[in-house]
């Protein structure tokens, strides 16, 4: 049976062929006791229903104890790598978001076992390993400022995906300029002109005095670039776009229109790029060996881990051929650059047969990338090699003070980019598209606002000592006065997010960013926020629906209550096993909207049922009912499955539980439950090598 | 011109072709060599009352939804009613297992991991790819969404041509990126005796990270080694591509313009891939419209909503905004058939040479049925009988079957099938009518 495979899937199977019975049920059966206990932490009495059954107690003794899974190659996904290529060269593209999108299993997308590198994807990291290399070593304006959609919209206009349609109206852009210089504005624009309207043609206005009139370029497929060169002094000044001859005609089918992409201001004087201070460690003109030395240091960083006296050797020839073959020392060395980006050694993360893992733990530079990819989404720093190098990582103590400045560090933010966003289901709320006829008041801002808003509930949890299982029912909550509005709460006096005390609506299951998501472009989805719930929650996860079943077409016009129409899963004894659970757990949740919003209706049936009968209705009832360590060891396992880039298995089981166990009764923070989770077993030992590998 | 100039040269003289050529289809391959392959996915199955069009002596009339395609009608083969069995046999991730089968005819024996098959185009990518710069290219415009239920992977939906069991190949959503892989020479950018120079230094840069990436698999446990061949595989198409001459066409001074809206990538996507077959960049091109389970809402067509919802309406408003939905996928697929088929000076097109198989998700989308997919062929040239006809299984044939019969014209000899079938689960005849 292969390591990848997923216990709870196999454990959830609701018809268990009792022909097969897979080598690792053992294992299952622990995780199973903590399932059954999760959904009788919801105070039942006795459970119903096929799932949260344990399966039979197949484990013999004198069975040997499940082996530690191994650790497969684990390629960079798309956030790790802008953040790596962020942190190693100071650059600020962001390459990997034209990547293609990265595998994912479990709800993750850093699991090694999903991430694959196919021939597109080698091409794209060639070419970013390029783009990012110039864009941190080219030589950057002293003064730049950059202006875009949302710094030239006004009413007239609207927008084309991220271009801005004048419709006639000026825009204005200010800036300040540091010195008296040549200035250069970079306006990428287009036309559009349909029918017998003329060519749209603008003004520029400098400081209120007209500076040139002329025709648009380019168009909104093929954006072009135009460029004024302004002298300027010292000191405040306005430009302004004036469109001249701005046509709408409906009826006659004639209009013209000025698409604006962003506009760029830059200074002739120009300084070093953004990288060049961290990678130029030494100047190549003062010495000959400085350019190896140079390309030695960036991959000792990029490769994460110290160089063998061969790699030295041939990044040295490497450049030696290229300066003979014609090349200029600085374009030598940035090829160097690339061709370290393009190495697996850079791309993927890797064990090897020569790591040093003595007693059985892993190897330091190993352990340091662990920790910083699941705490950072990014490359080890200097400060963390310099621990793994004085064998600070070797003990649980050092780990702890580690992870102590790791979450302090504004690096962190990449724990809520990872893991917060796709355990809240934030990246599934930037899909989601609520109707705008049913829900008008729904826009752009409040869909960042609740981002923010679960983002910063999360960020509160990892810098505070609360415990962990405040998340259902803590004492605050964070809004902004646009989310204030949204729910029909008083303002809260601040266009940023802020955490208000005693919050009308507060924990983790009020959270409007999920309750969207889960929700139809009409309405709430009682099914989706029920497997929401299930699986990020008390880690439940339903299986999918039986092959070969037929879902009859809904007829036209036939609307009922959301609740009659939820009764034909649960009369359908296909349907009913899950649907049985799913739906009433959802159907709690019914006072949210589609768009998170309370509904005020009197007469609103959002009664959640559980499979005993209990009842309970919305967000805060439903925590109080939930135990405590059930939740607990949902995020623990969540965090495992995250922070270790696999599924969790039989053997992480009683580590999990004994986590669990031990961060609610002594109230855990969340910080608390990290270190717990890299000083585990889990995280810090290396796995036994598998027959036919080299010793 | 450059037709007429081959027969002439039939008489043994020696032509001289000029360096570039614009947008030209590449010598003595018209006639001989197998037609191009153009798959075109379309989300969320098709509701058959306005796709599937009627027939009679006369040709193919579609309905009004997808009256855009009546000008292509007489280069059209409909298919009605192809039995997707093995969607039907997978787990029920209806939108994960029809994009997922609709190219593999492969079911997943559960939701775990990644368990598919090679799907045709790769097969036709192998078989005649090598000639061309890219073996194969597969593109979307859409964006990620949520993905199918029970775990099942996110590429399920988001890919329709697996390079084998667990190796989905995901498709470039940016056209500016796909661009750039394209017509991204190998001097980056420089000319004259610098790019010479550059030349043979990328040339130095990828030797090295050959060297370098077998030192790591020297140093790697024996999973891991075989897990590493996915990058010498990808360096090796690497290294083609930057080794070639780079596109015999001219090239278009700029490409897409920035972030542009979906509509304007499905069509920027749409020249690119005339482009990339024009210039005999590639034979083998899959383009998916948007991903499955497609949730994005229409709204420049006023047709809001997520489509995936939309395309289980439960109201007259619903089902009207689907109507309009899938009526303007019907007009991108011909404005793409638009490029194609516009004729060079000897009457002959893009269209003539490449087979377009525009494949739905599954059939109904309601309902999920994927036992009634309603493909279409175009195209394709003198092989293939898309001339106005229609041929109506109504289930009694599978599509996997139609997949063998592409093999079969394609010269591709073999099974390609997990338990030996022709293709697929059960795929084991060519259906007739669909060759000539």
């Amino acid at each position: 049976m292969r390591s990848g495979q997923a216990l709870v899937q196999v454990s959830n199977n609701a018809t268990p062929d009792a022909g097969t019975v897979p080598a690792l049920l053992p294992p299952v059966r622990m995780i199973r006791t903590t399932g059954r206990g999760l959904l009788c932490g919801l105070a039942l009495a006795a459970c119903v229903g096929t799932i949260g059954e344990a399966p039979p107690d197949l484990e013999a003794a004198g069975d040997p104890p499940p082996e530690q899974p191994q650790m497969p190659l684990h390629r960079l996904n798309r956030l790790e790598y802008d953040n790596t290529v962020r942190d190693l060269l100071g650059t600020g593209l962001q390459p990997a978001q034209a990547f293609p999108p990265d595998g994912e299993s479990a709800g993750f997308d850093n699991i090694a076992e999903a991430l694959q590198l196919t021939p597109t994807l080698l091409d794209q990291y060639y070419t970013a390993a390029r783009t990012v290399v110039d864009d941190a070593l080219d030589d950057v304006p002293a003064f730049g400022a950059q202006f875009g959609r949302d710094a030239f919209t006004t009413p007239a206009g609207y927008a084309v995906g991220s271009l801005w349609a004048l419709s006639g109206a000026p825009i204005t852009v200010t800036f300040e300029a540091p010195g008296q210089d040549l200035y250069f504005v970079y306006i990428r624009l287009g036309a559009s002109q349909i029918g017998a309207a003329p060519a749209p043609q603008w003004q520029l206005e400098l400081d209120g005095v007209p500076v040139e009139t002329y025709p648009i370029p380019g168009t909104a497929a093929a954006l072009a670039t135009h460029t004024h060169a302004l002298q300027l002094e010292m000191g405040s000044h306005t430009l302004r776009f004036i469109p001249t001859n701005y046509v709408n005609e409906p009826v006659a089918n004639n209009a013209n229109n000025i698409l604006v992409a962003s506009i760029e201001v830059a200074s002739e004087t120009e300084q070093p790029g953004p990288g060049r201070e961290r990678v130029f460690i030494c100047e190549p003109d003062d010495s000959d060996g400085c350019p190896t030395e140079i390309l030695h240091a960036f991959a000792r960083r990029a490769w994460r881990r110290p160089l063998s006296a061969e790699e030295e050797v041939a990044l040295g020839s490497l450049y030696t051929q290229l300066t003979t073959d014609g090349e200029t020392t600085e374009a030598a060395i940035r090829l160097g650059l690339r061709a370290i980006m393009v190495s697996p050694k850079f791309l993927y993360r890797a064990r090897t047969l020569d790591d040093d893992e003595r007693d059985g733990r892993l190897d330091p530079f190993t352990l340091a990338s662990r920790l910083s990819y699941f705490l950072w989404s990014s490359t080890p720093d200097q400060r963390l090699y310099d621990a793994a190098n004085a064998g600070e990582l070797s003990t649980p103590e050092g780990l702890e003070a580690a992870v102590g400045w790791m979450l302090a560090d504004e690096k962190a933010a990449g724990l809520r980019d990872g893991f917060a966003e796709q355990w809240l289901a934030l990246r599934l709320l930037e899909q989601a598209s609520p109707s705008p006829e049913v829900y008008p008041d729904f826009d752009d801002a409040v869909r960042d606002s609740m981002k923010a808003a679960s983002k910063q509930f999360f960020a509160d949890f990892v810098s505070g000592d609360q415990p962990v299982a405040n998340m259902l029912d803590p004492d605050f909550a964070y809004l902004d006065d646009r989310l204030a509005r949204h729910y029909g709460l008083d303002p809260v006096g601040s266009e940023t997010m802020t955490r208000i005390d005693d919050a009308p609506r507060r924990g983790l299951l009020s959270l409007g960013g999920w309750l969207t998501a889960a929700s139809h472009a009409e309405h709430s989805s009682p099914i989706k926020r029920g497997l929401w719930v299930s699986d990020a929650i008390l880690c439940e996860p339903v299986p999918p629906p039986p092959p070969g079943l037929a879902i009859e077409p809904i007829v036209l016009g036939d609307d009922g209550t959301v609740r009659e129409a939820l009764e034909r899963h649960r009369d359908d004894p296909t349907c009913a096993s899950c649907h049985a659970l799913l739906d009433v757990l959802g159907m709690g949740f019914e006072r949210f909207d589609g768009t998170g919003r309370m509904r005020p209706e009197a007469d609103l049936d959002a009664r959640g049922e559980l499979p005993d009968g209990t009842t309970f209705e919305g967000a805060v009832a439903l925590a109080e009912l939930i135990e405590r360590e059930a939740f607990v060891g949902c995020l623990t396992q969540k965090l495992f499955t995250y922070g270790l880039g696999r599924t969790v298995e039989g053997f992480d089981a009683p580590i999990i539980e004994d986590i669990a166990s031990r961060a609610t009764k002594e109230g855990f923070s969340l910080a608390d439950l990290l270190v717990a989770i890299v000083t585990s077993p889990s995280f810090r030992m290396a796995p036994p090598r598998t027959e036919g590998d080299r010793p | 011109m450059r037709r007429r100039r081959f027969l002439q040269g039939l008489a043994g003289a020696t032509l001289a072709l000029p360096a570039l050529e614009l947008f030209g289809r590449p010598e003595a391959r018209a006639q001989t060599s197998p037609p191009r392959l153009l798959v075109y996915y379309l989300p969320n199955g098709r509701r058959p009352e306005w796709w599937v069009p009627s027939s009679n002596v006369n040709g193919l009339i579609f309905p009004a939804e997808s009256s855009a395609l009546q000008p292509y009608a007489d280069r059209a083969l409909s298919l009605v009613g192809l039995d997707n069995t093995a969607a039907t046999a997978s787990p029920g991730a209806a939108h994960a297992m029809g994009t997922a089968t609709v190219m593999t005819g492969t079911a997943m024996p559960d939701l775990n991991g990644l368990k598919n098959n090679v799907s045709l185009d790769q097969l036709v990518a192998q078989a005649h790819g090598s000639d061309t710069r890219f073996r194969s290219l597969q593109w979307s415009a859409g964006e990620p969404g949520p993905c199918d239920v029970g775990g099942s992977s996110c590429a399920y939906t988001q890919s329709v041509s697996w390079a084998g069991p667990s190796q989905p190949l995901i498709p470039t959503i940016d056209p500016s990126a796909a661009f750039d892989r394209l017509f991204n020479g190998n001097t980056d950018g420089l000319s004259g005796p610098e790019a010479e120079v550059r030349k043979r230094s990328l040339g130095s840069v990828l030797d090295h990270v050959r060297d370098d990436a077998r030192d790591l698999e020297s140093r790697l446990g024996v999973d891991d080694r075989a897990r590493l061949e996915e990058y010498f595989t990808a360096l090796r198409e690497l290294e083609k591509r930057l080794g070639d001459a780079g596109p015999t066409c001219e090239v278009p001074e700029s490409g897409p313009g920035g972030a542009l809206d979906y509509p304007s990538r499905v069509q920027a996507f749409h020249e690119l891939i005339r482009f990339a077959l024009s210039c005999d960049q590639t034979r083998v091109l899959s383009f998916m419209i948007e991903f499955g389970l497609s949730g994005r809402s229409h709204d420049f067509i006023d047709a809001a909503g997520g489509h995936h919802a939309l395309s289980h309406y439960g109201s007259t408003a619903q089902y009207e905004r689907l109507r309009r939905l899938e009526r303007w996928h019907s007009e991108q697929v011909a404005h793409l058939l638009s490029l194609l088929s516009s004729p060079d000076e000897d009457g002959h097109s893009l269209l003539d040479e490449t087979l377009v198989l525009v494949m739905p998700s599954m059939g109904e989308g309601s309902s999920h049925n994927h036992a009634r997919n309603c493909p279409l062929l175009f195209g394709g040239g003198a092989s293939f009988r898309t001339d106005g006809r229609q041929i109506v299984f109504d289930g009694a044939d599978r599509l996997a079957n139609l997949h063998v019969t592409l093999l079969e014209a394609y010269g591709i000899e073999g099974s390609f099938g997990l338990d030996g079938a022709r293709f697929g689960d059960d795929g084991d005849a060519v259906i007739s009518g669909i060759l000539s």
